[in-house]
C-alpha cells in the first residue's frame, strides 16, 4: 500500500533532515541550573485569534538568562456543540503543537495534553456545559531553554497559565484562577490560593530534590507570583 | 373573526445585520462609500513584518542544538498572523555511472535549454490554518500549498545552482584539532586534491506556513511571508570527514552482485553560513483585488424624491477581508507582480460581477505599487 501523504507537498523521498555537527563545547547541563523563579518578565495580550471563542498569547522571557524565553499561544474554541450521544458534561481537548522547530517528540506531546487535560478537568466547570465541546489549542512558537536545550517542564507553567487565560478570554466558567510553579524540574499546579493541588509533575530525579514539603512550598510561592501577574492583567485591563 | 395581522418593521444592530445578510450589509457599505472594515474601495491593510529571530543562523550558536531553521519570517496584516519558517534537508544528486560520458553531457545540456522549469528548485510548502479542529489538511490548506509551490518554480526564483551544497572536508591534525576546509577557499591553503568527491548533494527547503486569526483570502500574505522569508535564508556549508572521501565498502546484494557503495556521513558546520543566492528580479509580491456589482435597490436615500446619480454599476475593492466580502464578492483578481510591472501570476475568477478592462488595468496598476510598497519594507529590516 502507499502510504505517503498525498494531501500534503512533502517533497522528494530520499531527502535526508540536514545533520548539524555539535559547536564546540560551550553547552552546559541545563539540569544543573535551577531557574529562579520571579526573575522572569511576562507579556500578556488576550484576544490575539480573532475566530477562536478566546486566545492568549504569553512571552516569558529571563532577563538574567537572554537567550531563554517561551513564546506561547492558547486558543480556546468552544463550547460548540458536539454530535452523538448525550453528556451531562462538557467534553474537553487539549491540543499541543510546535509551530517552527519541533523538539518534542509525539509521546511527550501526548503526555503533556494528557497532563494539561486532567488539570483543565478539574478547574473548569464541566457540568455547566452540557451537550457540548471545548477544544483547546496550544500552539509552542518559539521555545529556547537554558543553554539552548528543551526540556517539558519548563513550558508546563507557561501552557497553564495561558490556557488559564484564553478560558478568561472565552468567558468559560471555572472554579478558580488555576496556576502553576516549578521548582528543580516539578511543577505542581495549585488552585484555592495553594490550598489545593490540581496538577502534580515530576521528572525522574524527584528524589533527588530534597524533601517534599521545600518543594511544594517552592512551587507554592511560584505559582502565588504567577497568578498574581495573571490577576493584576486581566484587573487593569478589563 | 381573525385579528388584523400586524406586520413590524425588524431592524437589527450593524454586526448582527452582518452575521444575518452578510450581502444586505456590504451594499449598504459600498452605497456610503466604505467598506464593512470601514477601508476605502481600493486601500490595502498595513502589513508589518520581522524576521522573528528563531533561525539558527542568527541565532548563532547560542541557539537550540536541534534548531534546524534556516530562515523565517512573521507577517502581520490586520489581526492575521501569519509564521513562516524553512527547514531544510538533503538530497543526493543522481550521476552517470560511469565516469564522464560526453554524449549525455551534451544531451543533458540540450534538454536543459529547452526544459526552462528544470532550472530552478523548488520549496515544499504545507500551509496550516488555525481553525479550531483536528484532522486532514482542509481544501484550502491543499490548494493554498500547491499553488505557492508550483508558482516559486514557475517564478524562477531558486536557481538550481545556488542549491548545491558546498562541501567540505574535515581534516584532523596532529594535535587533534581539526579543521574544515572548502574548495575555493584559499585562506586555508588546503591543496584541492583532497576534494575528488563525486558525489554531489543538494538542498531541499521546506517551509511550514501558519496561519493564525483567517480574516479573508490567504494566497497573496503566504506568497509575501515566504518571499520575505527566502530572502532571509541562509544555507549552512557542510563537510565529510577526510577518512571518508575515499571509502569504499563492497557489499553482497542476495548474493548475486556485489555492488560498491560509498558512505558518506555528511554533516552541516554549526557556523558556516551562506545566503541563498535568489534570482531578486524574479521575486515578486501579491496583492489580490474583488469586483462587486452595486445593487441599485440597497442604496440608503435621503429622501424618496432624490434622483438617481449617474454612478458606478460595479466597484474594484483591494485586499479583501472579512466574511462578508469573502462571500458576497465573488470576481477576484490575484496578482504577483514585483515594482517594475513584471508579472509572474495572475488568475482572474469570474463570478457574478464582470471583470471589464478598466478594472483589470487599475488593479495592476495598484499592485505594482503595493509590490513596491512591499518590497521597500524588506529593505527597511
Amino acid at each position: 500500500m502507499n502510504v505517503a501523504d498525498r494531501r500534503r507537498i512533502l517533497g522528494p523521498l530520499n531527502a535526508k533532515p540536514l545533520q548539524f555537527a555539535s559547536a564546540d563545547g560551550n553547552l552546559q547541563d541545563a539540569h544543573l541550573q535551577e531557574t529562579q523563579s520571579g526573575d522572569e518578565t511576562l507579556y500578556i495580550q488576550q484576544g490575539i485569534v480573532t475566530n477562536a471563542n478566546g486566545s492568549a498569547y504569553l512571552e516569558i522571557a529571563s532577563p538574567t538568562k537572554n537567550d531563554q524565553h517561551i513564546l506561547l499561544l492558547a486558543s480556546v474554541y468552544g463550547p460548540r456543540p458536539t454530535r452523538g450521544t448525550f453528556s451531562a458534561r462538557a467534553a474537553l481537548s487539549i491540543q499541543f503543537k510546535e509551530n517552527t522547530l519541533e523538539q518534542f517528540t509525539a509521546g511527550e506531546v501526548k503526555e503533556l495534553c494528557n497532563f494539561l487535560a486532567s488539570v483543565f478537568r478539574a478547574v473548569i466547570n464541566l457540568n455547566r456545559y452540557p451537550k457540548s465541546g471545548i477544544d483547546i489549542f496550544l500552539n509552542l512558537i518559539q521555545y529556547v531553554g537554558p543553554s539552548g536545550t528543551s526540556s517539558l517542564e519548563a513550558i508546563i507553567p507557561a501552557c497553564i497559565n495561558a490556557i488559564m487565560l484564553a478560558l478568561i478570554d472565552a468567558g468559560i466558567e471555572t472554579l478558580d484562577t488555576v496556576s502553576a510553579g516549578s521548582y528543580k524540574g516539578t511543577v505542581i499546579s495549585f488552585i484555592r490560593n495553594g490550598d489545593e493541588i490540581v496538577g502534580f509533575w515530576a521528572d525522574n530525579d524527584f528524589d533527588n530534590n530534597g524533601s517534599y514539603a521545600v518543594t511544594v512550598d517552592k512551587c507554592r510561592r511560584h505559582y502565588i507570583q504567577n497568578r498574581n501577574a495573571m490577576l493584576d492583567y486581566i484587573v487593569k485591563t478589563k | 373573526m381573525s385579528e388584523p395581522l400586524e406586520v413590524r418593521p425588524v431592524s437589527f444592530p450593524a454586526e448582527i445585520l452582518a452575521r444575518i445578510a452578510p450581502d444586505l450589509s456590504i451594499q449598504r457599505h459600498l452605497w456610503l462609500g466604505l467598506r464593512p472594515c470601514l477601508r476605502s474601495f481600493t486601500e490595502f491593510r498595513d502589513v508589518s513584518i520581522s524576521e522573528g529571530g528563531i533561525s539558527r543562523p542568527l541565532r548563532s550558536v547560542t541557539g537550540a542544538t536541534e534548531n534546524d531553521i534556516l530562515g523565517s519570517n512573521v507577517l502581520k496584516s490586520g489581526s492575521t498572523i501569519v509564521i513562516t519558517s524553512i527547514t531544510g534537508g538533503m538530497v543526493e544528486e543522481t550521476q552517470p555511472a560511469t565516469g564522464f560520458d560526453e554524449g549525455e553531457q551534451e544531451l543533458r545540456q540540450m534538454s536543459l535549454a529547452s526544459d526552462r522549469l528544470a532550472k530552478y528548485g523548488a520549496v515544499y510548502p504545507v500551509v496550516e490554518v488555525e481553525r479550531g479542529r483536528l484532522g486532514a489538511p482542509t481544501d484550502e490548506e491543499m490548494i493554498l500549498s500547491q499553488r505557492i509551490h508550483d508558482n516559486i518554480i514557475s517564478s524562477g526564483i531558486i536557481p538550481k545552482e545556488s542549491l548545491k551544497v558546498p562541501v567540505g572536508v574535515r581534516s584532523r591534525n596532529e594535535d587533534g584539532t581539526s579543521e574544515i576546509f572548502y574548495s575555493g577557499d584559499e585562506t586555508g591553503g588546503a591543496d584541492t586534491r583532497n576534494f575528488n568527491l563525486k558525489r554531489q548533494w543538494s538542498f531541499v527547503l521546506y517551509a511550514k506556513i501558519q496561519v493564525f486569526s483567517r480574516d479573508g483570502p490567504l494566497f497573496e500574505m503566504c506568497w509575501n511571508s515566504l518571499m520575505y522569508a527566502l530572502q532571509r535564508t541562509l544555507l549552512p556549508c557542510a563537510f565529510v570527514d577526510e577518512r571518508t572521501t575515499d571509502l569504499k565498502i563492497p557489499v553482497r546484494v542476495r548474493g548475486r552482485s556485489a555492488t560498491i557503495r560509498e558512505t558518506y556521513d555528511i554533516q552541516c558546520d554549526p557556523t558556516e553560513f551562506k545566503p541563498l543566492k535568489l534570482n531578486l528580479g524574479n521575486i515578486s509580491y501579491g496583492s489580490n483585488f474583488g469586483v462587486i456589482d452595486l445593487d441599485p435597490e440597497a442604496q440608503v436615500r435621503q429622501t424618496d424624491n432624490e434622483m438617481e446619480v449617474d454612478s458606478p454599476t460595479s466597484v474594484l475593492i483591494a485586499d479583501l477581508q472579512g466574511e462578508a466580502e469573502e462571500t458576497s464578492i465573488k470576481s477576484t483578481l490575484s496578482i504577483l507582480t514585483d515594482g517594475n510591472g513584471k508579472l509572474k501570476h495572475l488568475s482572474f475568477v469570474g463570478g457574478g460581477a464582470k471583470i471589464d478592462t478598466d478594472a483589470i488595468r487599475k488593479s495592476l496598476s495598484l499592485s505594482r505599487e503595493r509590490a513596491l510598497d512591499l518590497k521597500s519594507r524588506k529593505e527597511a529590516t
